[in-house]
């Protein structure tokens, strides 16, 4: 995973962006393709609750993982939308998908040592892309250029 | 929605079941090497731990039971400045019980680790923040809905608020009008 800020102001970005061309992109719904670029990281929830301890105490093997590949991203997705009001969910699933589509894009993109990328498209198929060997997560000039590119952005939609 | 929670929750029991299995090309880390690493020599393997001596390059791994030191030798760190402390991803070649031959390398100061932690903890506050600041629960739809300064106010203002067919917009000026200042 590239660092949370990048994610999220990629998926700025690419909303607002969106945004000139569809005038129902107001900022709550660019806030929401921000939410979906953060829900592959909810892996991180590992942090708070240890796989280990779910599967030590239930016995059954567990795996938060799931939400940094297709599956569990498409699902939490599809619950996201479920949470909004009736007319919004459409726009919603649709923001969400462009969030956690960037996330994975960028992710594919990280250096890793044995060459490969995480199988993404798990559980559909079990492909693991080459990586991108582009940058880690703990660099620092990601989250830099994604906050030029922001800045710009959010300039630009205020002074069109 | 019950019905795609049980999913999820499936999802990630599937996800633990499956472990290596999930990966095509699986790699053995150090916690699968870890017990028995005599049965690894010769296989590629991704060792991830700390160096604790630079010169020979000296990892300090661990795995659920125990841990053990590994020299690690090749390009992948002979190309590379590494500092006693990092955190070291080693990928090669397992030449004995004791050696890895590292094709590649990926190495990180201790303190690169808390930024991405704390620069990630401060994109998701942001996304909070926004979230928050961008959408309410509704109780009568029992969902969220958009605060809707933007959209229902262009709305009202293009349409004159009286020709809307759906009770949508209506319900959120409803609820801007009298829990405006309820938070979500």
């Amino acid at each position: 995973m590239a660092d949370l800020l990048t994610h999220v102001l990629v998926a700025y970005v690419l909303a607002t962006l969106l945004s000139w061309r569809y005038d129902w992109l107001t900022p709550p719904f660019v806030t929401v393709a921000m939410i979906g670029a953060a829900i592959p990281d909810l892996n991180r929830l590992d942090l708070v609750v240890p796989s280990e301890t779910i599967t030590a105490v239930t016995g059954v093997p567990f795996d938060w993982g799931a939400f940094h590949v297709l599956g569990g991203s498409l699902l939490a997705v599809a619950i996201g939308a479920l949470l909004t009001a009736p007319p919004h969910r459409r726009r919603v699933a649709g923001l969400l998908l462009l969030g956690v589509a960037s996330h994975h894009a960028l992710d594919v993109l990280l250096i890793d040592a044995t060459g490969y990328s995480y199988p993404v498209f798990w559980p559909l198929t079990d492909y693991q892309p080459p990586s991108g060997n582009l940058y880690l997560s703990t660099d620092r000039w990601p989250a830099a250029v994604s906050a030029v590119l922001a800045g710009v952005v959010w300039y630009a939609r205020y002074h069109r | 929605m019950g019905v795609l929670l049980l999913l999820l929750c499936a999802t990630f029991v599937w996800s633990g079941a499956a472990g290596d299995d999930r990966s095509r090309e699986p790699v053995p880390d150090e916690e699968a090497v870890g017990p028995t690493p005599e049965r690894y020599v010769g296989d590629r393997v991704e060792l991830n731990g700390v160096v604790t001596e630079t010169d020979p390059v000296l990892v300090q791994l661990w795995y659920d039971d125990g841990g053990w030191v590994v020299t690690v030798e090749g390009t992948g760190v002979s190309d590379t400045e590494i500092d006693s402390g990092a955190e070291i991803s080693a990928y090669g070649v397992l030449t004995d019980q004791n050696t890895l031959e590292a094709e590649r390398a990926v190495t990180r100061e201790p303190w690169e680790l808390t930024y991405m932690y704390l620069i990630s903890v401060l994109g998701a506050a942001g996304v909070l923040y926004r979230a928050a600041a961008g959408w309410r629960f509704d109780r009568n739809e029992f969902a969220f809905v958009p605060r809707d300064s933007g959209t229902a106010a262009t709305d009202a203002s293009d349409e004159g608020g009286a020709s809307h067919a759906t009770d949508e917009p209506t319900e959120d000026e409803y609820a801007d009008s009298n829990g405006g200042g309820r938070r979500g």
